[in-house]
C-alpha cells in the first residue's frame, strides 16, 4: 500500500475551483477568504436532462392523444381484426398486444416492423400542442405564429416545435417544475450506465457579500469518463469527482454572460453523446443555454436549439410497442409530426431536417478534472491534480 | 434402551460450556491474588470465546476459502474498552449454541463433500461405507490439532474416532461419520474458547507461565488474530517457543508475514469500536449521501489509513491524529467534498489522498468512521464525540449521564436562540448535574463540529458560523488541526495504546503488577522507539510478562486431560 504524495488542491492560472472551494473553504480555513477577488470555477454533474414542457390547460384544445389501449384498438381495427379478436388481444393488456402492434406496418400487403419503417402505416395525424407557452429561446430572431412565450423570462418568439409535436401525449406533459414522465424515465434509465454529463462554469466573480457579479463567464459542457452515482434517495450524489472525457464529440466550450446569477450563452453548436435508448448523439445548432447557479450549489436551466428530428423519432421508436403501450405514445405518429413541424435546415427537397427544441437541465455540484496529457498515469491510480479546476 | 436421566447430546455440550464459564471464573479468581512485586508482573489466564472474525479466519485457514459460513454469531461484549477483554467474560447461550451447531454441521458437510474431500482429507478409507480407524484418526487428529490449537489427547482422539465410527455404521457412509465427528470438534468448548493453561515457570521459582501451546496461541492471536499455523504449533510441540531465541524466531516470522495486517486491523477495529457500525443508522432524508457503501468505505478508509501509517510507513502512532494522508473512494470524496481523480473502469476504486497543508482535518479523528460512528442519526454530537475520544483514544472513563437529564434543549436543533451545538450545550451545561462531565467531553468534542453526522465538512450550522476552538486537559486550541495536535501531544494517548495492545493480547485489563511493568518498561520502550506501533507489538510479543500467569487456584483444571476427564465426569453426574 504505497502512499503517493499528492499536491493537494491546486489552482490553475488564477482560477479557483468553486467545487474545490465548497470543500476547501473549510478545509483550507482562512485560505479562501483572502482570494475572494479571484475568479471562481464551479463544477456540476447533470442530474436530469429532459424535453422541456410547461403544459397549459388549453394547449390541446381537442384533448390529448388517446391512451394506449384506445390507440391499440384503433390500429387493430385498421388491420382488419374483428372485435372478438381485439378483445382477445386485450386480455392481460398489454402483454398480448406487443406483437401485433410491432408488425402493424404494411408493405405490399405484408406485415413489416412499423418502428423500423414508420411510413409503412398512414399518418395518424396525432394531436399537436396549440398553446403559446414553452421554455426556450428565440432561435431564428422572429416572433412567428407558431412561436411561444417563455414562462420564466417572458421572452417572445421562443422556438420549440418539438413541444408542438409531442406536447399532447399525456406522458410528455408537465408543468410547475415537474418532469414529464416519458423523458424523465428515459433519462433515469440511462444515467446509471451512461458517462455523466458535466458542466464547468469558469470566470465567476463575486462581490464583497458573496453574490455572483454580472459579467462574462465561460461555460464548458463535457461528458465524464464515469457515470453519476445515486444517493440513498435515488438521486445523483452531489460533490462527486469526475474526469472529462477527451473525446472531442463531447467537448463544448462557449462564452456566456452572467446576469443576476443566471448565465446565458452565445449561440453555439452543441455535441454530446448520450445513450441509444434516448438519443444516441445530440447535435444542436444555434444552441443557447440559460443556467441559474443556485446558492445551494445546484444549477437549473434550459438548453434550446435545432436538432435533427430523425434521431428524436428513433429514440421514441427504439422501445417499440413496449414504449407505445406502456407510455401511451404513437411512434409513427410522432415521426410524421416531427417531419411536418421541422423548422430548420432544409435538404435539397426542401424538407427541413432539424426541429427547434428545448430541454431542461438540472445539475448537482461536482468536481471536474481534465485529463492529464499522459493518460497512462491515470491507470496506476495515484492522483494527479495538476489539471484540477 | 434410552436412559431418560442421561443428558441429551446438546445438554452435554451445554453443560461443558457452563463448565467453561466456571473455569473462566476460576481464572479471574486467580487474578485477585495478592499483587506480585514490581518486576514480577503476571496476569491472570483467560478463557476467551472466539470472536466472529477469529472463527471465520480459523475456518478459512484450516479448510480454505471455498468453505462458506452461514448462521449468526452471538454478540460480542466490550469490557475495559475492548471486545478482546469482553470475550473472556462471555459464555454461550442455548440459542447461540444452536447457531454454532448449525455452522459446525454446515462446515463439516462441505469439508467431507465430494468436491472437498480429496483435498482436505489426507487419506482414503478402505471402504466408503465402513469405519476406518486409521483414516479417521489421521484426519481428526490433524484437523483437531489446528482447531484446538494443540494436539488432541489420546482420550479426545479415541472419543472422536469412536463417534465417527458409530455414525459411519449407522449411515453406512464413512464421510458422514467423520463429518459428524468434525462438527463435534467445532462445537467443543476447546475450539470455541481459547483456553489458556499454565505451568510452573522453570526460570522463576514459584511463578507460572503459559504452557507452550497457550503461548503460541496468545502470540498468534496478538499478531495475526488467527490460530497458530502448523509451524508455530511445531515450535510449541518441540518446546522451542519457550526459549528466547525460539520465541524471537517465531515473532519475527509472524511479523514478517502479510498476515500481520490482519492483526493490525483486528486490534484497531476493536479499539475504535468498529463493531458499532453493525447497528449504525443515519437519517437518509436529511443525509441522502449516506449509503451502505459509504458505511463500508468509512471503516475501510480508517483501516487503510492506519495500516499505511503504522505498517507501511512505520510512523509515529500519535501522528494518526494529525496526519493529512488517507485514502478515498468516490463516495467518500463526495462526503468530504474533496476533488480526487479516480482511475477509469474500476469499481469503487481506492486512491491515496493527502489533504493540502492547513486543511481542517485531524487524522482519523475527523474521518467519517469516527465522527459518523459517534453521532446521532440526524445530527452530530459534540458530547458523544468528546466522550468517545476520551474513552477510546485516551483510555479515560467518562461516567454515563444521570437518568433524569432533560435533553430537550440539546436535541432542538431548530431553536433560533441556539443555532449551533456549542450554544445548545452551553445552555445545557447550566444544570449543575450535567456540567461536571460535559466539561470533560464538550470542549474537545466541539472541535469536531465542523463535521456533520456523516462526516461531511461544514462551516456553519443553521446559518451560524461554527467555532471549532476547544480545550483538552488544559491545552487550548483554535481549530481542528489544533485539536489533533492536542491529542497527539497528550500523554494519555501513548499510554492508552500501550495499555490497549497489552490487554488485547492477554484478554484482560492489566492488574496492578502488570500496570507497573507497562508504565515503567513498556511505555518507556514505546517512547524510545519513536512511538512505533510495530515496535510496541514486538516488545510485548517477545516479553516474558506477556506469557506469565498468576498462580492457578487450587483445583484449577490445568491440563487438557484433566479438563477432558473432568468434563466427562461432569456430564456423567
Amino acid at each position: 500500500m504505497g502512499h503517493a504524495k499528492l499536491p493537494g488542491a491546486t489552482r490553475r492560472s488564477g482560477a479557483v475551483s468553486r467545487g474545490l472551494a465548497l470543500g476547501a473553504v473549510g478545509f483550507l480555513a482562512a485560505g479562501f477568504a483572502a482570494h475572494g477577488a479571484q475568479a471562481e470555477t464551479r463544477g456540476y454533474a447533470v442530474s436530469w436532462f429532459y424535453m422541456a414542457a410547461e403544459s397549459q390547460n388549453d394547449d390541446c384544445p381537442q384533448g390529448t392523444n388517446p391512451l394506449s389501449e384506445e390507440m391499440a384498438t384503433k390500429y387493430m381495427k385498421a388491420m382488419g381484426k374483428s372485435d372478438a379478436e381485439i378483445e382477445a388481444l386485450k386480455k392481460d393488456y398489454p402483454a398480448n398486444m406487443y406483437g401485433p402492434m410491432y408488425m402493424r406496418g404494411r408493405r405490399d400487403g405484408k406485415p413489416v416492423n412499423v418502428y423500423a419503417d414508420p411510413t409503412s402505416q398512414p399518418d395518424p395525424n396525432i394531436k399537436t400542442a396549440q398553446g403559446h407557452v414553452a421554455y426556450g429561446f428565440d432561435l431564428d430572431g422572429k416572433d412567428g405564429p407558431n412561436d411561444f412565450v417563455d414562462p420564466q423570462t417572458g421572452a417572445k418568439g421562443v422556438d420549440d416545435m418539438l413541444y408542438r409535436a409531442v406536447g399532447c401525449f399525456i406522458t410528455q406533459r408537465a408543468s410547475g417544475g415537474q418532469r414529464p414522465t416519458y423523458p424523465a424515465i428515459q433519462w433515469d434509465m440511462t444515467r446509471d450506465q451512461m458517462p455523466a454529463w458535466i458542466i464547468e462554469v469558469s470566470g465567476i466573480e463575486r462581490d464583497a457579500a458573496g453574490k455572483i457579479k454580472d459579467g462574462d463567464v465561460k461555460l464548458g459542457i463535457y461528458r465524464a469518463t464515469g457515470p453519476v452515482t445515486r444517493n440513498a434517495a435515488g438521486d445523483p450524489q452531489a460533490d462527486m469527482s469526475f474526469t472529462v472525457d477527451s473525446n472531442p464529440r463531447t467537448q463544448n466550450v462557449v462564452h456566456a454572460v452572467m446576469k443576476n446569477g443566471t448565465l446565458t450563452t452565445d449561440p453555439f453548436e452543441f455535441h454530446m453523446i448520450q445513450d441509444p435508448f434516448a438519443v444516441t448523439e445530440y447535435h444542436f445548432k444555434k444552441t443557447q443555454i440559460r443556467l441559474a447557479l443556485n446558492d445551494d450549489g445546484t444549477a437549473k436551466g434550459v438548453l434550446g436549439g435545432y436538432q435533427p428530428w430523425l434521431p428524436i423519432y428513433e429514440g421514441f421508436a427504439l422501445g417499440g410497442s413496449v414504449n407505445e403501450l406502456n407510455l401511451s405514445i404513437d411512434a409513427p405518429g410522432i415521426y410524421y409530426a416531427l417531419k411536418k413541424l421541422a423548422d430548420f435546415g432544409p435538404d435539397a427537397s426542401g424538407q427541413n431536417q432539424y426541429i427547434s427544441s428545448s430541454y431542461i437541465i438540472e445539475a448537482v455540484p461536482g468536481f471536474i478534472s481534465h485529463p492529464n496529457a499522459d493518460k497512462t498515469s491515470m491507470v496506476s491510480g495515484p492522483v494527479k491534480l495538476a489539471a484540477t479546476h | 434402551m434410552t436412559n431418560t436421566s442421561k443428558p441429551s447430546g446438546k445438554g452435554k455440550y451445554l453443560r461443558r460450556l457452563a463448565l467453561c464459564g466456571a473455569i473462566a471464573a476460576l481464572g479471574f479468581a486467580g487474578a485477585a491474588a495478592p499483587a506480585l512485586a514490581d518486576g514480577d508482573a503476571a496476569g491472570q489466564v483467560a478463557m476467551r470465546r472466539l470472536t466472529q472474525d477469529q472463527y471465520k479466519q480459523i475456518v478459512m485457514d484450516v479448510f480454505g476459502p471455498t468453505v462458506t459460513l452461514g448462521g449468526r454469531f452471538e454478540p460480542d461484549m466490550r469490557d475495559a474498552g475492548l471486545l478482546a477483554v469482553g470475550a473472556a467474560q462471555v459464555s454461550v447461550t442455548a440459542s447461540g449454541f444452536e447457531q454454532y451447531d448449525l455452522m459446525a454441521r454446515s462446515i463439516a458437510s462441505q469439508v467431507v463433500d465430494p468436491e472437498h474431500r480429496s483435498l482436505l482429507i489426507p487419506c482414503k478409507p478402505a471402504s466408503d461405507k465402513a469405519p476406518d480407524d486409521a483414516c479417521a484418526k489421521a484426519f481428526l487428529g490433524k484437523v483437531g490439532r489446528l482447531l484446538f490449537r494443540r494436539p488432541l489427547t489420546q482420550h479426545e482422539l479415541d472419543a472422536q474416532v469412536a463417534a465417527a465410527n458409530a455414525a459411519t455404521v449407522k449411515t453406512s457412509d464413512f464421510y458422514n461419520g467423520i463429518g459428524l465427528a468434525l462438527a463435534g470438534l467445532m462445537e467443543a468448548p476447546e475450539f470455541l474458547f481459547r483456553q489458556e493453561r499454565v505451568e510452573p515457570d522453570p526460570d522463576h521459582a514459584g511463578q507460572y507461565r503459559l504452557d507452550a501451546y497457550s503461548k503460541a496461541t496468545r502470540l498468534s492471536f496478538l499478531l495475526w488474530n488467527a490460530a497458530p499455523d502448523p509451524e508455530l504449533l511445531a515450535s510449541a510441540e518441540s518446546g522451542e517457543i519457550n526459549t528466547a531465541s525460539g520465541l524471537k524466531k517465531q515473532v519475527d516470522r509472524l511479523m514478517a508475514s502479510p498476515r500481520l495486517e490482519n492483526g493490525v486491523r483486528a486490534f484497531f477495529a476493536d479499539m475504535l469500536a468498529f463493531d458499532g457500525f453493525s447497528t449504525l443508522a443515519k437519517d437518509t432524508t436529511l443525509y441522502p449521501k449516506f449509503t451502505s457503501q459509504v458505511l463500508r468505505d468509512a471503516q475501510e478508509q480508517t483501516m487503510r489509513t492506519i495500516v499505511d501509517h503504522v505498517m507501511v510507513e512505520n510512523a509515529d502512532y500519535r501522528d494518526l491524529f494529525t496526519t493529512r494522508k488517507t485514502y478515498m473512494t468516490p463516495l467518500l470524496a463526495s462526503i468530504y467534498k474533496v476533488q480526487v481523480q479516480f482511475p477509469d473502469g474500476v469499481l469503487n476504486p481506492w486512491v491515496p489522498y493527502e489533504y493540502p497543508e492547513g486543511a481542517q482535518v485531524a487524522g482519523i479523528l475527523t474521518q467519517a468512521s469516527f465522527v459518523g460512528l459517534h453521532s446521532h442519526p440526524g445530527r452530530s454530537s459534540a458530547t458523544i464525540r468528546g466522550k468517545a475520544l476520551r474513552n477510546i483514544v485516551l483510555c479515560q472513563k467518562v461516567p454515563d449521564p444521570p437518568g433524569n437529564v432533560n435533553f430537550n434543549l440539546v436535541q432542538d436543533t431548530n431553536n433560533p436562540n441556539f443555532k449551533t451545538a456549542r450554544q445548545r450545550l452551553e445552555a445545557h451545561r447550566t444544570a449543575a448535574t450535567c456540567a461536571g462531565c460535559h466539561k470533560i467531553m464538550d470542549p474537545v468534542g466541539l472541535a469536531m463540529e465542523n463535521f456533520d453526522t456523516i462526516g461531511g465538512f461544514r462551516t456553519t450550522e443553521n446559518g451560524a458560523p461554527i467555532d471549532a476552538s476547544g480545550e483538552l486537559d488544559a491545552v487550548k486550541f483554535t481549530d481542528v488541526p489544533g485539536m489533533g495536535k492536542a491529542v497527539h501531544d497528550n500523554a494519555s494517548t501513548s499510554a492508552c495504546i500501550v495499555n490497549r495492545v497489552y490487554s488485547f493480547g492477554t484478554g484482560h485489563a492489566p492488574n496492578k503488577s502488570e500496570s507497573q511493568w507497562i508504565s515503567s518498561t513498556l511505555a518507556t520502550d514505546f517512547k524510545e522507539s519513536g512511538y512505533k506501533y510495530l515496535a510496541l507489538v514486538k516488545d510485548i510479543a517477545t516479553s516474558d510478562v506477556f506469557y506469565r500467569a498468576a498462580p492457578p487456584q487450587t483445583g484449577a483444571l490445568d491440563t487438557p486431560s484433566k479438563l477432558a476427564s473432568t468434563g466427562s465426569q461432569e456430564v456423567q453426574k
